[in-house]
């Protein structure tokens, strides 16, 4: 009796067991596609991952009731290391997911991209605009993100218009700094401006006397800086202390409130270029985002724009996910001929995988209206 | 001159930074590792305390006091029971306390570059130009600094203190307050590296990771075996050696870290030549 007893609990262990490791193993909870999605939330970047986060848990909130109860989305944190997103993507493979909404930062996406090419796994991103990844990203990764070969092209061409010919840039050495660096210089050379020096620069950097040093010696008309935020602000308030009239260009990531906490406030004759698309509101799909931010934040403001992107791409991928399920080959052609609008604006991709459409970009600079709290505006300077 | 002068004003937040753990590695005999968090705890409450009273010296206040409490709390829980142990043993329980306070700190604070969100105005001195976080920086760096020397030179809490270093069972045979002075002294490294943490906020930006800060400290630190004023000097070189290592290269990547290679090469290089210098932690 006893030993009968001990099969029977020893079957029922191993059947236990095999029902949880096959629903673990596999990509569908409850008959559910699940959905990876990758992002820094934790660490040094996680004020970015966690904005994409929550436009995922909008778009998530958006989708049609039928498509929206087959579809469960799975975060991942990677802490901003390369190994960290591997792992994940490796878990991702183990439990049959095949979409992934957003592997977050252009280096961390090209550690990958040989692992999720092979095991078939669609990443589509928002956050990662390095030119490189037009040819790097492979066969599976799409991005709803302008490339950066676009928004360099845009800040050089500005340059040149108003007549500054002659820049410095200070670009950050990640991958995503360089990769800028490279698309500007070539860009900026080809408009027929000069570039003085190129000075780089590191996250966590305190030192900036350096580039002051150059900015004295060479007295460029512009300088582009291709830097994290922190790194930008710190470096116009080193500047700015000199009263110095330097004036700098940078890309969208100058939205970021640090810009005008960290930099002294001394915003005058600081440009940024921004994709039109979040720069405004341009269709009902944006309003209707914006109605949702500010339902879910209690303010009235403007999504940020890793948030906009992260609502559009979470809703593609789930109904491509819906209609073509594991048949692989389905869903990249399906994501190739996909026709969507959403927040972001129109979006269809090219053979690479980037966006096929005239990306336009509006010239933004800081209004100082005075120097007391809160009296930074942006301004539109040219659409 | 001018990016002399401008080193010599990143020394002083090295120094400010590196005090607490040259104190504690010249008495109790180990790195701290944990001193970091000291600094990364100490500029969030009062970033927190600022974003809620809008006064920067009332928050800056506190957060120094309750760091110091901080500091009195992890030295009572992690390093007492073991400080018969090896300095191994404390160097690795220390390694054990950043981790988690580093948790704990991700967990409540949320993380991420921002600034304090208070003006810095620059005051120009002819061709040069200072910050009001720097002025204040060196200025409490030189009080600390004479401060300590008085204490350690002058008292015999600074010399029971400086004895701690050379024979920590000798001091407990003669009845003399060990775990109070250990208790002081935790608190005073706790309280300098919050008032470190919160300048550098300041002239900077907060972070949860002050990496680069602790790094500084512990080089510090090395080079100067727990010598307060040679930490002093070693903490003015490196900023300068960092300065003029950026301005050579163009790039911090190279400048940092040839700047600590050549402070750490030139420091043995001094000790092996002059013997063991300013020995302040000495008994007579």
């Amino acid at each position: 009796m006893k030993k009968q007893t001990l099969i029977f609990i020893v079957i029922v262990v191993f059947a236990v067991v095999a029902v949880i490791a096959i629903s673990f193993f596999t990509g569908s909870r409850n008959g559910k596609v699940v959905i990876g999605s990758i992002l820094p939330l934790s660490g040094d970047y996680a004020q970015w991952g966690e904005q994409e986060k929550i436009g995922i848990q909008l778009g998530l909130s958006q989708l049609d009731p039928k498509i929206r109860d087959g579809v469960e989305v799975v975060f991942y944190d990677h802490e901003a290391q390369k190994e960290k997103a591997l792992d994940a993507l490796k878990q991702m493979q183990a439990r049959g997911v095949h979409y992934c909404a957003e592997i977050m930062s252009s280096g961390i996406v090209l550690h990958c991209g040989s692992f999720f090419n092979e095991h078939k796994i669609i990443v589509i991103s928002g956050a990662n605009t390095l030119g490189l990844l037009s040819d790097k990203g492979g066969q599976y990764f799409f991005r709803i993100i302008p490339s950066d070969s676009l928004s360099a092209k845009a800040m050089a061409d500005w340059a040149i218009k108003e007549g500054w010919e002659n820049a410095i840039v200070v670009h950050d050495i990640s991958e995503w700094g360089m990769g800028l660096k490279a698309e500007i210089e070539r860009s900026f050379t080809a408009a027929n401006g000069n570039i003085l020096s190129i000075l780089e620069t590191k996250e966590g950097t305190n030192d900036f006397s350096y580039i002051v040093t150059k900015i004295k010696q060479e007295t460029p008309q512009i300088v582009f800086l291709l830097t994290y935020p922190r790194e930008a602000a710190l470096i116009i308030k080193e500047v700015r202390s000199q009263q110095l009239p330097t004036k700098f260009m940078g890309t969208d990531n100058f939205t970021d409130p640090i810009i005008i906490k960290a930099s002294n406030k001394a915003l005058n004759d600081v440009f940024y270029v921004i994709p039109k698309e979040t720069a405004a509101t341009i269709n009902n799909e944006y309003r209707k985002l914006s109605a949702l931010y500010a339902k879910h934040t209690g303010k009235e403001e403007q999504p940020p724009p890793f948030l906009v992107y992260g609502y559009d791409l979470v809703r593609i991928l789930a109904k491509v996910a819906e209609e073509a399920g594991t048949n692989m080959e389905k869903a990249l052609d399906l994501m190739k001929n996909i026709e969507f609008v959403g927040a972001s604006g129109k979006i269809k991709f090219d053979e690479h995988g980037d966006l096929e459409r005239e990306v336009g970009y509006t010239h933004m600079s800081f209004e100082v209206k005075e120097a007391g709290k809160e009296k930074i505006a942006l301004r539109v300077v040219a659409q | 001159m001018e990016n002399l002068l401008h080193g010599i004003l990143l020394g002083a937040f090295i120094f400010l930074a590196a005090t607490g753990f040259c104190l504690v590695r010249a008495t109790l005999g180990f790195y701290n590792v944990a001193h970091g968090e000291f600094l990364t705890f100490g500029s969030y409450v009062c970033f927190y305390l600022f974003e809620n009273t809008n006064s920067f010296l009332l928050s800056a206040t506190i957060a120094v006091f309750l760091t110091a409490f901080l500091a009195i709390l992890i030295e009572r829980v992690f390093y007492r029971p073991i400080r018969q142990s090896s300095s191994n043993a404390m160097l690795l329980t220390s390694f054990g306390v950043a981790l988690v306070l580093r948790a704990v700190m991700a967990l409540i604070f949320s993380s991420g570059s921002r600034g304090l969100g208070l003006n810095d105005p620059a005051y120009s001195l002819g061709h040069f130009h200072v910050f009001a976080s720097e002025i204040f920086a060196s200025s409490f760096s030189l009080f600390s600094f004479v401060l300590l020397i008085v204490i350690i030179k002058k008292t015999k809490f600074g010399l029971a203190a400086s004895a701690l270093g050379e024979n920590y069972r000798w001091l407990t045979i003669y009845a003399i307050p060990v775990d109070l002075i250990i208790a002081f002294l935790f608190a005073v490294s706790g309280g300098l590296a919050a008032l470190a943490g919160i300048l550098i906020s300041w002239r900077y930006t907060l972070q949860l990771n002050l990496f680069l800060y602790t790094l500084y400290a512990f080089v510090i630190a090395v080079v100067s075996r727990g010598n307060i004023p040679l930490a002093l000097m070693a903490s003015c070189v490196l900023g300068v050696l960092i300065t003029l290592g950026n301005q050579f290269f163009g790039s911090p990547l190279l400048g940092e870290a040839m700047a600590i290679f050549f402070l750490i090469i030139g420091g043995h290089m001094v000790r092996m030549c002059s013997g063991k210098l300013f020995p302040l932690f000495k008994t007579p």
